[in-house]
């Protein structure tokens, strides 16, 4: 996880200088572990990046949901109102539907 | 528009099964309406799905069950929709390790019920475990656990006297005997409430290995749930069973003497030192509802699993037992639709009276009950599932119009700064008025891309046209204008995070389309 660490570094660089109000860095996983790597700066909205997200992969925004330690994001949540923290993670997931089983 | 137009809009969807069809994505509702972190939010599309004959979806699976009993959340913890699909990964501790921060602000032992609701193949199902600190005592003997399987091949029989007292127990079990799972859970006594023939098996053997205390009654009324014809004679009167058997070979602790017996094989994690068995009343119970009537025993034992894996992490408890699992007979749906409803409709109720529920589950098990026995029907009002779409509809109508005034004032308040700050886009450089750090509030940038998975053979979007689409639900007019890609850092990040190949994109859409139901996204 070299490209990680250098990440890390990155960071720590920046944080250094702006620290609670640099951005960040988070990964954005799938249940299939697919990861997306995004900087977002602290008080953006984590509806923001859902959708940048969910442009990326070419997915409908309304099909997707991003948790954070099993909390689903609200629109207004940010990383600094979600206490986030460099090289957190976010797990997306897909909506489930339900009837029967067929 | 008005305010009373506004409202007669609300009162005409309200009653109407066809809304003027507002854009789906629109968000109707946040729930709860303080709209903290891990709030449901409900927009116009989920809501159509309380349509007749729609599916439902996990926002509203999880908006009809947080509304259930909200008072009750002390002794109640509740997961989301996802949970179960994250801990039952094929690798278990990865599963373990991707929930594992979900309940670092919560003892999930100190609740009484935990549900989990399970969305598997397009069909709702729920688990409910009721008092998940019974596992937290060390295990109980596992000389006690037989399989079945051995003492169905009577080597008991040849083996040692003692094991004689498996002998008449494979006999009076009825049916297939070996199924794997026997092996496989490797359960210590009790475990596979839903399984007669193990139990059968079980119970005896711990009845004369084991404790000797009153727990074998208990594990007899468990036992005899599901028998498809209950072998009477042993059912009621569950202590002339010990005494049949202890009439029989040997004393009680000659079980234990067994070691060295054929059957041993299998057993051989067991050495915890023997103890007392434990009445029912201290037993993890996992229930699981399915309106299908699916019994679902892999539940059971992964939500044990979990539940031993959180003592560990969370107490550093190692010495655990597992959950007993056993399945509710409760009503089931008659249609292909219903089963999101049927599970919320099952919170509602179980919370309304616990205790009795559980109660009514272990005396239908008992009985060897095959269909829900007629006191359900004051328990259950099954007429109320009918009723639900439209009493949820009704819900969210209401909650949505308390939720669009709290949101209306708490925009007046905000709007000034927060148009300004909407507007600023495109380098993120512009001069926001709000407060010093506006500056920044847009920033999200793409700083690389990792594929677990397949290998991208990237049919590659041009940069122009993902940022010419639109980017989610924002208000702000093109936010994708905000989106810096920087030059991947990560090695493996393929061809680098311009667009995602299309081909890579299909393992994220939900499952699949069922033939010819209009009702699914795909």
């Amino acid at each position: 996880m070299a490209d990680a660490e250098d990440q890390h570094d990155h960071d720590h660089e920046e944080a250094k200088t702006e620290d609670a109000t640099g951005p960040i860095n988070v990964k954005v996983v799938t249940s299939t572990g697919d990861e997306v790597f995004f900087k977002i700066k602290r008080n953006t909205k984590m509806s923001k990046l859902k959708g940048a997200y969910a442009q990326r992969v070419g997915k409908d925004v309304q099909t997707i949901r991003f948790l954070y330690d099993g909390e689903r994001l609200g629109e207004d949540d940010t990383p600094a109102s979600l206490e986030m923290q460099d090289g957190d993670t976010i797990d997306v997931m897909v909506e489930q539907v339900g009837g029967s089983r067929l | 528009m008005t305010r009373s137009s506004t409202r007669n809009e609300e009162m005409y969807s309200m009653f109407r099964r066809k809304s003027p069809s507002p854009d789906p994505n629109e968000l109707m509702l946040v729930w709860p309406l303080d709209s903290r972190t891990g709030a449901v939010h409900i927009t116009h599309g989920d809501f159509k799905r309380l349509e007749p004959q729609e599916f439902l979806n996990d926002t509203l699976i999880e908006f009809g069950l947080s509304e259930a009993h909200p008072e009750m959340a002390r002794d109640v913890h509740m997961f989301n929709t996802f949970f179960y699909k994250k801990i039952s990964n094929k690798d278990f501790d990865a599963g373990y390790e991707s929930v594992r921060k979900w309940t670092s602000k919560v003892d999930i032992f100190a609740k009484k019920y935990i549900i989990v609701p399970i969305n598997e193949h397009l069909h709702w199902y729920l688990a409910i475990i009721c008092n998940p600190q019974g596992i937290l005592r060390p295990p109980p003997v596992k000389e006690l656990l037989v399989p079945r399987k051995s003492s169905r091949l009577s080597t008991g029989r040849q083996a040692v006297a003692p094991l004689e007292v498996s002998t008449p127990i494979s006999e009076v079990s009825s049916g297939p005997a070996d199924e794997a799972e026997v092996e496989t859970l490797a359960t210590p006594l009790r475990t596979q409430v839903e399984d007669v023939h193990m139990e059968d098996a079980v119970i005896h053997i711990s009845e004369s290995g084991g404790s000797g205390d009153t727990a074998p009654v208990a594990d007899l009324h468990a036992a005899d749930m599901d028998v498809d014809s209950p072998p009477t004679s042993l059912l009621d009167p569950t202590r002339e069973i010990s005494l049949e058997l202890g009439d029989g070979p040997p004393p009680r602790h000659a079980v234990t003497q067994l070691s060295p017996s054929p059957s041993r094989g299998r057993l051989s994690e067991a050495s915890s030192p023997l103890e007392p068995v434990h009445g029912e009343d201290d037993e993890t119970l996992i229930f699981t509802f399915d309106s299908l009537g699916g019994a679902h025993k892999p539940v059971t034992k992964i939500l044990s699993r979990y539940l031993q894996a959180e003592a560990k992490d969370k107490k550093g408890i190692v010495e655990t037992r597992e959950g007993v699992g056993k399945k509710a007979r409760a009503p089931t749906q008659h249609n292909f639709c219903d089963c999101g409803l049927f599970v919320i409709h099952f919170v509602e109720k179980f919370m309304d009276k616990p205790e009795q529920f559980i109660q009514s589950f272990l005396m239908d098990q008992k009985k060897g009950e095959k269909k829900p026995g007629a006191y359900w029907d004051e328990l259950w009002h099954k007429e109320e599932v009918n009723e639900k779409r439209d009493l949820l509809k009704g819900e969210i109508n209401s909650l949505a119009e308390q939720w669009k005034k709290k949101r209306s004032q708490a925009q007046g308040e905000d709007r000034k700064g927060k148009e300004k700050e909407a507007s600023i886009i495109p380098s993120g450089e512009e001069t926001a008025p709000g407060s010093k750090s506006d500056e920044e509030s847009d920033g999200v940038e793409i700083v690389g891309e990792k594929k677990k998975t397949a290998s991208p053979r990237a049919a590659r979007r041009k940069k122009g046209d993902r940022r010419s689409s639109k980017a989610g639900p924002d208000d702000t007019p093109d936010t994708s204008q905000e989106i810096e890609e920087v030059k991947p850092r990560r090695k493996d990040a393929t061809g680098p995070t311009r667009g995602l190949a299309a081909a890579d994109v299909v393992k994220m859409r939900p499952r699949r389309s069922i033939n010819g139901n209009p009702f699914l996204r795909v």
